[in-house]
Parts: C-alpha cells; sequence; structure tokens
C-alpha cells in the first residue's frame, strides 16, 4: 500500500496543479490567441471580382496587424453570394472563420428567400471597408433630362436590371414606388450589359453603384439623374432620394437603400464568436484599414475605402433588418408585385365612396380599381394627394394589379 | 450479353425529359417556356428513336454490341468511379497519388517505383502549381469537412 | 502618307524597338498557354492572379503584358485537346471533336502544327479586322442586341443538324438535352430557380468545363485505358513523326485558306459583339466548317479543317473583344471584364477619349495581340515535336494523371465539389453517348447556346413584343436561319442521290 501511495500522490499533485495553473495562463494566452492560427477569410464569389480583390487586400493587411497569425483567402462561389454565406454563418465561431458577402443579401432576408440559411443580425460585426452610392443614370439620347421626366413619362421607361431578385432589380423596383416613377424593368442585363443596352437604346437607363457607372457617364454616354448614399461633392449636383420623397413609406424606402450603400464589402464572423477575439479582429479590422500602405494600394487599385468598424457597423445592420412589418410587406408587394402591375392613361369615369374607387376604360373595358389610402400613391397636377380629391373627368395615368380588386398602385391626374 | 444500347440510351433520355416536362409544369409561364418546348421534342424525338431501336434491333440482332473490350471498360468506369469518391472523401492531395499509384499496380500491372514517381509528380504539380504559385486551395475532402 | 498610317507604324517600330516590351511579350506567352492548357483554370483566372504581378509595371508595359498573356491562352488550350482529348478551356472543346481523332491516327504533330498557325492567324487577321472597322466600329456593335443575339444562338442550334453525322434524330434528341440543361438554374427573368432541386451550387447552372470534360474527355479516357496501347494507333515508326509534321500542319492552314479567312472574320464578329460569350464563336465556326464542306461526313473522324476553323476563331474573338472594352470601356467579354479593371488600375482609362488622345496605345496594344500570336507559333515550335510525343506514351500511364486533371479542373471551374457528382453522371452519360455512336458535339452547342437564346428571347419580348422578328437585321438573320436549314437538306438529299446511284 505504502509503494503505491507516492506515485498515486504525485498524479494527485500534478492534476491538482495543472487544473490550477492551465486556467490562468489561458487566460493571459487570450491576448495572444491569434499567435500562430491560421485564420481563414471566406470570399462568396470566384476568384477575381470586386469582393475578391477588397478581401485580399483586407486579408494581407489583418495578417499583418495580428502578430504571428496567418490569414489565408478561401473562395466560396456561388448562388449570388448565398452559399458562402451559409458556410460563413455555420462555420466554428472561433474567430478563425470570417468573410466578406454581398450586402444585398439583406434583401433576400427580409423576403425570405429560399436557400437562405443565416440571419445577418446575429452575425459578429467586424467591420465594412466602403460605401457604394447607387445612381440611376439614363443615356444621354434617352431624352429623360431629370427624375421628374420619369414621374411624368406618359408610358413606361425602360430600365434595366440584373435580374429578379438582385439588389438593382429590387432597388429599381423600390425606388420607382417610392418616387412615382412609370418605368417597366427589364431584367436579364447582368454585368455590363445595361450599359451596352443604354447605348443601343432598348433601354433608357439602369440603377447601380457609381463607381461601376462613373466611366459610363464620364465617357459621356450616359447622365445621372438620381443618386441615393453618397456625398454631392464626390458625385456632383444630382437630386438624392431624401429630397424627393414626401411620404412615410417613400421615406422609409430611402433609409433602406441608404443604410444599404453605406455598408459595402462587410467582413464578418459567424455568431457567437467570444467578445476578446472578436475585439482583437476588430482591433486589428481598424488597424488594417487605416494602414498607410493599404490605402496606397487600394489607390492603385482605383478601390475606394470608407470604412467603418465594429459596433457601428452591428448598429448600421440591426437598423436596416428592424423593419416594422408593414414595411415588409411593402418591399415584399414591391418587388414581387412589379412585374404584374399594369399601366394605361384613362380618365376617371367615376369617383366613388370619396375616392376608394374609380373606375376608368381600359382597352374597351371598363376597370374597377380600389385606391388604398396607405398603399396607392396619388398625385394631382404634379403634388402628392389625398384620394378624396380624385374627381370624375379628370385624366390620370393609373397602375394598378390586375385581379382581385384591381388595387392601383399610383394615380397621376393632370390639370 | 446483348444491351440494345440505342434503346436504353433513348429510354433514359425519354425519362429525362418527361421528368423535367412534369417539373416545368409547376413554374410560372415565363419560366416553364423554353423547358417545355424543348423538352416536349427531346420526348417525342426519344420516343422515335427508342421505337426504331427496337424494331431495327429484331430485325438485325446487332453482334457489335457484344464489342470486345467492354468489360475492361466497365472496369475502366469503375476506377473513375473510385478516383472520384476517393477525391470527395479525403481531398486532392492525398486522393490523388494513392489512387495514381493504385491504378498504375493495379489494373495496369506496372512497377511499384515507375507508379511512386508518377504519383509523386502529379502530387508535386498539383501541391506546387495550385496551392503555392496560384494560392488556389484544392478541395480536402468530406472527411475534412467532418473533423 | 496619312497621319493614320504613321501612326500605325510608329507604334508597331516602336515596339518591335523596345526590348523591354518584347521581353514581356515573350514572358507572356508560356504564362497564357499554360493558363490555357490546365483544364479549368482558363484565361480569366491568369489575368486575375496576375494583376498583383503587374501593379509596378509603368501602364503601357503592364497592358501588353496582359495583353499577350490573355491573347494565346486558347492556342495552350489546344494542346491537351488534341493530345488527350480534355479541352483545356470551353472553348477548345470544338477543337476536341477532331483534333482528338486526329491524335489517333497518328497525326497529333499536324494537328498541332495546323491548331497553331491556325491560332497565329486569326489571332492576327481578328486584330487586323478590328482595326479596319474603327471607322464603323460604333453602329457594327449597337446594332447588336437581344433580338440579334436569339437569332444568332438559334443559328448555331441549326448547326446541331449538321453535326449529327449519320443520325439526324440523335443529334437532335442530344441537342435538346443540352438546351433544357442550359435551364438549370436561377432564372434572371423570372427569379424561379429552375431544376435545381434545393441545390444552392445549381443555381448558376451547370458549369461548361463540367459539362464538356464528362462528355468528351471522361469517354475517351475510359476507352483509352480498356484499348490499351497509346493515343496514337498508329506507332511511332509508321506515323513519320517530326517537325516536319507540325510544319505540314501549318501549311494546311496555307491551304484551306479561304474557310481560315472566313472563321477569322467570323470570330472577329462574334468577338466584337457583347453577349454572346466565348464557346459561340469556336462553335459557330466549326458548325459553319462543317456546312460548308463537301465532304461533310469526314468530320469528327479527324479532318483538318475541324481543327483550323475553331481555333482560328477563338483567336480572332480575342482581338475583337478588345474594342468595345477599349473604345467603350464596356468589355466585349468576361475575360475582357478583368483586363478593363486591370487597365484601370494600371491608370487607362478606357472609352473614347482613347481614340482622341492615346490612339497610339492603342495601336501598340492592337500589335501585341498580333506579335503575340506570332511569336507563340515560332516558340511552341520548338518544342511541338517533344510535347506531340506524348500520344506515343503508354495510354496507361497517361490515363490515371488525366482522371485527375480532369477533376481538378472541373472543381477548380465551378469552385464546388458537388460539381464532381455531375461530373460523374455526365461522365457515364458520355461513355453511354460514345459507345453507342450517338454524337455528342449537340450537346456543348445546346448548353452554351440555350441560355443566350431563351434570355434574349424574353428580353426582345419584353421591348418589342413578338414583333422585333420584322426589324431589318433580325429579317436577314432570319434568312440566315432559313438558309441553313434549307442547304442541309439540300446536302442531305443531293447526299442521298449520289449514293443511290
Amino acid at each position: 500500500m505504502k509503494r503505491l501511495r507516492r506515485p498515486l500522490a504525485a498524479v494527485l499533485y500534478v492534476i491538482f496543479g495543472a487544473a490550477v495553473l492551465l486556467p490562468s495562463s489561458k487566460v493571459s494566452a487570450d491576448d495572444e490567441f491569434f499567435d500562430g492560427k491560421t485564420i481563414t477569410y471566406i470570399v462568396a464569389t470566384k476568384p477575381g471580382g470586386g469582393y475578391d480583390t477588397y478581401g485580399r487586400l483586407i486579408a494581407k493587411y489583418l495578417e499583418k496587424h495580428l502578430p504571428g497569425a496567418r490569414v489565408i483567402v478561401k473562395n466560396v462561389p456561388g448562388a449570388g453570394h448565398i452559399i458562402g454565406t451559409n458556410q460563413l454563418y455555420h462555420a466554428k465561431p472561433d474567430g478563425l472563420t470570417i468573410g466578406s458577402f454581398n450586402t444585398g443579401l439583406i434583401y433576400a432576408q427580409l423576403l425570405k428567400r429560399e436557400g437562405i440559411r443565416f440571419d445577418l443580425r446575429q452575425m459578429s460585426w467586424i467591420g465594412k471597408a466602403a460605401s457604394e452610392p447607387r445612381v440611376l443614370v439614363v443615356g444621354i439620347d434617352s431624352g429623360i433630362a431629370s427624375i421628374q421626366d420619369l414621374q411624368r413619362a406618359a408610358d413606361p421607361v425602360r430600365l434595366a436590371s440584373s435580374g429578379i431578385g438582385t439588389s438593382s432589380h429590387n432597388e429599381t423596383a423600390l425606388l420607382g414606388h417610392a418616387l412615382g416613377l412609370n418605368v417597366k424593368i427589364i431584367p436579364g442585363y447582368g454585368g455590363t450589359e445595361g450599359e451596352m443596352g443604354i447605348m443601343r437604346g432598348e433601354v433608357a437607363g439602369t440603377l447601380g453603384s457609381y463607381s461601376s457607372l462613373r466611366p459610363f457617364v464620364d465617357n459621356g454616354f450616359g447622365r445621372m439623374v438620381l443618386r441615393v448614399g453618397g456625398d454631392s461633392g464626390a458625385i456632383g449636383s444630382v437630386p438624392t432620394v431624401r429630397d424627393l420623397v414626401s411620404d412615410n413609406d417613400g421615406r422609409a424606402i430611402a433609409a433602406l437603400i441608404e443604410s444599404q450603400t453605406e455598408l459595402g464589402r462587410l467582413t464578418a464572423g459567424p455568431p457567437g464568436i467570444p467578445s476578446d477575439r472578436l475585439a482583437l479582429l476588430r482591433g486589428a479590422y481598424e488597424k488594417a484599414l487605416s494602414d498607410a500602405d493599404l490605402r496606397q494600394q487600394a489607390n492603385r487599385l482605383s478601390i475606394p475605402i470608407d470604412p467603418l468598424f465594429g459596433e457601428a457597423v452591428a448598429a448600421n445592420v440591426g437598423l436596416a433588418l428592424t423593419q416594422p412589418p408593414a414595411s415588409v410587406a411593402l418591399l415584399a408587394s414591391v418587388m414581387n408585385a412589379d412585374a404584374a402591375t399594369t399601366s394605361v392613361k384613362a380618365d376617371l369615369l367615376e369617383v366613388t365612396a370619396k375616392g376608394k374607387r374609380i373606375r376608368f376604360h381600359e382597352r374597351g373595358k371598363t376597370v374597377v380599381s380600389k385606391v388604398s389610402g396607405s398603399r396607392t400613391r396619388v398625385f394631382i397636377a404634379g403634388r402628392a394627394d389625398d384620394r378624396a380629391n380624385l374627381k370624375k373627368g379628370m385624366t390620370c395615368r393609373i397602375k394598378y394589379l390586375a385581379g382581385g380588386d384591381n388595387e392601383a398602385r399610383l394615380i397621376d391626374c393632370g390639370d | 450479353m446483348t444491351i440494345n444500347g440505342n434503346a436504353v440510351i433513348s429510354a433514359i433520355m425519354l425519362a429525362i425529359f418527361s421528368a423535367m416536362l412534369i417539373m416545368a409544369a409547376g413554374y410560372p409561364p415565363e419560366a416553364r417556356f423554353m423547358p417545355t418546348i424543348v423538352g416536349f421534342a427531346g420526348a417525342i424525338l426519344s420516343l422515335v428513336q427508342l421505337w426504331r431501336s427496337l424494331v431495327s434491333n429484331r430485325r438485325v440482332p446487332r453482334t457489335e454490341t457484344d464489342r470486345p473490350g467492354w468489360h475492361r471498360e466497365v472496369r475502366l468506369l469503375g476506377w473513375f468511379a473510385g478516383f472520384l469518391l476517393a477525391i470527395l472523401g479525403v481531398g486532392f492531395l492525398i486522393a490523388a497519388p494513392v489512387m495514381v499509384v493504385g491504378f498504375l499496380v493495379v489494373d495496369q500491372r506496372e512497377r511499384p517505383i515507375l507508379a511512386g514517381a508518377l504519383a509523386a509528380g502529379c502530387l508535386a504539380v498539383l501541391y506546387l502549381v495550385f496551392e503555392v504559385v496560384l494560392e488556389l486551395s484544392l478541395y480536402r475532402g468530406l472527411v475534412a469537412q467532418f473533423l | 502618307m496619312s497621319i493614320e498610317t504613321d501612326i500605325y507604324l510608329a507604334s508597331l517600330i516602336a515596339l518591335l524597338g523596345s526590348p523591354m516590351l518584347l521581353a514581356l511579350i515573350v514572358a507572356a506567352i508560356p504564362i497564357g498557354m499554360f493558363f490555357g492548357a490546365v483544364p479549368g483554370l482558363g484565361g480569366k483566372l491568369g489575368i486575375a492572379l496576375l494583376i498583383p504581378f503587374v501593379f509596378g509595371m509603368e501602364p503601357l508595359h503592364g497592358a501588353v503584358f496582359l495583353v499577350a498573356m490573355h491573347a494565346v491562352v486558347h492556342t495552350g488550350g489546344s494542346i491537351p485537346s488534341i493530345l488527350f482529348g480534355i479541352p483545356g478551356t470551353g472553348p477548345d472543346a470544338a477543337t476536341v471533336v477532331d483534333g482528338y481523332p486526329m491524335a489517333q491516327k497518328g497525326q497529333a504533330g499536324r494537328a498541332l502544327g495546323a491548331s497553331l498557325g491556325a491560332s497565329g492567324i486569326g489571332g492576327v487577321i481578328g486584330a487586323m479586322a478590328l482595326a479596319l472597322l474603327l471607322p464603323v466600329l460604333r453602329p457594327v456593335v449597337l446594332s447588336f442586341g437581344p433580338a440579334e443575339f436569339f437569332l444568332l444562338a438559334i443559328l448555331g442550334v441549326t448547326f446541331i443538324a449538321a453535326l449529327s453525322g449519320d443520325s439526324l434524330v440523335k443529334g437532335l434528341i442530344v441537342g435538346c438535352f443540352g438546351l433544357v440543361l442550359a435551364t438549370i438554374g436561377m432564372d434572371p427573368m423570372t427569379g424561379v430557380a429552375r431544376f435545381t432541386f434545393g441545390q444552392l451550387f445549381l443555381w448558376e447552372g451547370i458549369d461548361v468545363i463540367t459539362a464538356v470534360l464528362a462528355l468528351f474527355a471522361i469517354p475517351e479516357m475510359i476507352a483509352l485505358g480498356a484499348r490499351g496501347g497509346s493515343v496514337s494507333a498508329v506507332s511511332k515508326d509508321i506515323a513519320n513523326y517530326g517537325l516536319r509534321d507540325v510544319i505540314e500542319g501549318i501549311f494546311d492552314v496555307g491551304r484551306h485558306w479561304w474557310l481560315t479567312l472566313r472563321t477569322s472574320i467570323i470570330g472577329a464578329l462574334v468577338g466584337v459583339v457583347p453577349g454572346l460569350g466565348g464557346e459561340a464563336a469556336s462553335w459557330l465556326c466549326y458548325g459553319h466548317a462543317v456546312q460548308s464542306s463537301k465532304t461533310p461526313e469526314r468530320f469528327g473522324k479527324g479532318a483538318v479543317e475541324g481543327v483550323i476553323a475553331p481555333e482560328t476563331a477563338n483567336n480572332s474573338k480575342e482581338g475583337g473583344a478588345l474594342l468595345p472594352t477599349l473604345f467603350f470601356g464596356i468589355p466585349g467579354s468576361s475575360g475582357m471584364v478583368l483586363l478593363l479593371g486591370a487597365f484601370v488600375t494600371l491608370g487607362i482609362q478606357p472609352g473614347p477619349q482613347l481614340i482622341l488622345y492615346h490612339l497610339d496605345l492603342v495601336w501598340t496594344l492592337v500589335w501585341a495581340l498580333v506579335l503575340a500570336n506570332v511569336i507563340a507559333v515560332a516558340m511552341f515550335l520548338g518544342i511541338a515535336r517533344w510535347v506531340g510525343l506524348l500520344v506515343f506514351v503508354r495510354g496507361g500511364l497517361l490515363v490515371p494523371l488525366i482522371f485527375v486533371f480532369a477533376i481538378t479542373g472541373s472543381y477548380l471551374s465551378s469552385g464546388n465539389w458537388k460539381s464532381l457528382i455531375v461530373l460523374f453522371l455526365l461522365g457515364f452519360l458520355g461513355y453511354g453517348l460514345k459507345r453507342f455512336d450517338w454524337p455528342r458535339p449537340p450537346f456543348v452547342i445546346g448548353l452554351v447556346l440555350g441560355g443566350i437564346a431563351e434570355e434574349s428571347l424574353h428580353k426582345a419580348l419584353a421591348i418589342w413584343g413578338p414583333a422585333f422578328l420584322l426589324r431589318p437585321q433580325s429579317l436577314i438573320l432570319l434568312s440566315m436561319v432559313a438558309a441553313s436549314i434549307v442547304f442541309y437538306v439540300w446536302r442531305r438529299r443531293t447526299a442521298r442521290n449520289a449514293h443511290d446511284d
């Protein structure tokens, strides 16, 4: 028995000692948690595009400012950034996986699109690298000189978008609704095809990021008639959405899109990264983006840098995603219903129930259309007005959802 | 073994076109337009070809379906599947050299030294060219994902 | 002498006189050929990965380097296509159809020579064509819109008939299969995910490289492995292999000069018009070669025209695509998107000012394109004979390596491991098609042109309604489509009559 006790005691001492010592050694090592570790930076696109360029640049400087760490870039393309974002969201939240993806996924989440297995609100936000103001550009020969021309157009003006479900399409539809534009969106113009379409004259304009459409405008092929986000110093005196919206719906839409323009080139990690490691990452990110060398490289690559860090980004994202249910419904109807609206110019045959119902002719048949107090936008003689002021005999451009009560989206009556 | 290959392929095509037609019926009009037209054309043509293959087979029994060497071809198909499964399982860097050696030694009865050399060369190219120089990460395998 | 002629010559002389620029071109060529030869990489990746390297260079140097690299990608891509039947890039798949059978007959050297010569001449003519088009560039480019893309795609689809070999029905079935697979993915026109079975990786459709590798490379390797022997069924001694063989191939390009000229111009035009895509050029020209030949039955079995036509188109389209990229600042192809980005980072601002203020730069790039193609021929000639010897290596040694690189190519091109499952399924199908003599090129045509056809059709309908067919350009193209069909029918009839006699 005696012979066993000594080794047993020794073992117990070792175990006890380890149990006491180890936790404290863990605490002090956390400051250098990343030392000797490899961080994977997921880019949700194939190599070579804008997100890849930003991602690789940021990864390189993160490595510089996280002593001892290695940062490697992993491309996870597919499904319009959704595959990469899904993977990022479900990665182990130990701080060793972070990544970048398109902010436009916010729309996808709001609309609960299939395939989405993430919740952007829960992500551990590290920072954002740039702003992406949007501009609406029309062809120089399109005959359109200002946004008002689009509001007062007699026939729908064709605008190009990348495709149904993309941010360009959603934002064009939202702006169309917010500003009462008479537009028909033609999807399928991916990448720079929209610009070619404008040059060929088959579409009059397109909405896109300022950075990508700027050469087109500078080369004299188009003019900007509207901007969202950005500032007049950099872009020039182009009216912004904020100046032009007058009601709550419009303001909500403007706020949503503007928040999108602020949050360009995000870097985030999966939900639940321990706060001390997240702080380290945020700190390194801030140092990386303030690094003069990075700024210089970015300049040479012609990629603008306009950063925002940590909490501020989280707040911004939360704001964009916390839309009141009415707004979400509005968004859903605008983005989905755009294809189904019919546009017609007609005289009001009858206005009943204080403007809640109107009757007019459309291509030989009579249509009775419901006018909603909240969802239908009414303009009389160029100014936003109340449906109660609609009168029989007015000549109006009416945009409505065919079927059911034929609810009107827009009624724009002349003098 | 006599397989009427033409008939089998026609039948597979017919099945695929029919399945796609059924799925397309559930899509909105603009989305189902092209799949429906092409699927329909394909299905009809497959039916025609199926008929032709069966009829002509009855008239003139095809002896060339017993083309010598089809056993070897099926074996090769098996190896192809093996390569894919291995790469899917443990990733390029492990599966590639292993399968190269495996194929050369087992199927081709090569000398192990030559097989080993080729496998090593293959691994070197994969690693140096893709991972190191181009910085493109090659798949690590499903096993690695679950660990 | 007018001012313009001075600029042409001046920039050429400046280019030839600058050792630095020449060195850059010479350095760029093997890199470009490498990215073309390794399946799954491609010119776009080459540009993306080289951008960091050209950073420090002067704008002209960097631009010349990138243009030269990109110009010879398809020249490199034809090498594995001919030697092993694996297309190095998507557009090189058309070269496989006749190039690989030539290698099997022991004529690999000749095929390589033909491909080399065709690429070189195609690149030169493409560049020249774009230079000549300069004054009328704008109206030409702008006259091609969705309506025209749709009809061009349909024209390409009619070539399926010509490429069906003996059985029209089988060819049409395979073509329809390609067309239907092209609809897989997230449809931008309606936002509906078609035939994706809930798989996100299919939202962008079936990866073309994966499909092409599965249908061409895999079945050939299975056949090679089972058959034993080497790629070339003819032994080395009989084949009389050597440099002479390669040069013979280059002369073939001269022998078929009229075809070479036509396909170069068609390729350049397809390149000038943004929106058609790289694969369209090579397949349209291949189909054209088959249709215009007096003996179309030779195609698919090792007809040298089947190598010349797509290879000229592959290189001439690059010259064509460079134009709208430089002058409008609007990329003519997806590779050009990256090139454009690279130009911007180098400080070159593409757009109409280039013609006004920097015409010399434009001409230098054009000449760089020409020189790269020409020098590539010279450089490759040196090693062609040794590269060509690979077809005499025992097939059993090649097969496992090619399996590995084909699978790698599919993975790299699609970026997702699930594509390997697609590779698997289509590979089996491809083997079945080959085994029972079903034609495979119609599948690729359907897959490649189906997307363009459908999207353009819907756009054209949305913009003009069905009346889009009545526009003058549309009517011209419609008549070409009709002519293509009539031609085919007439051909079959005369062949049948000749057969019956």
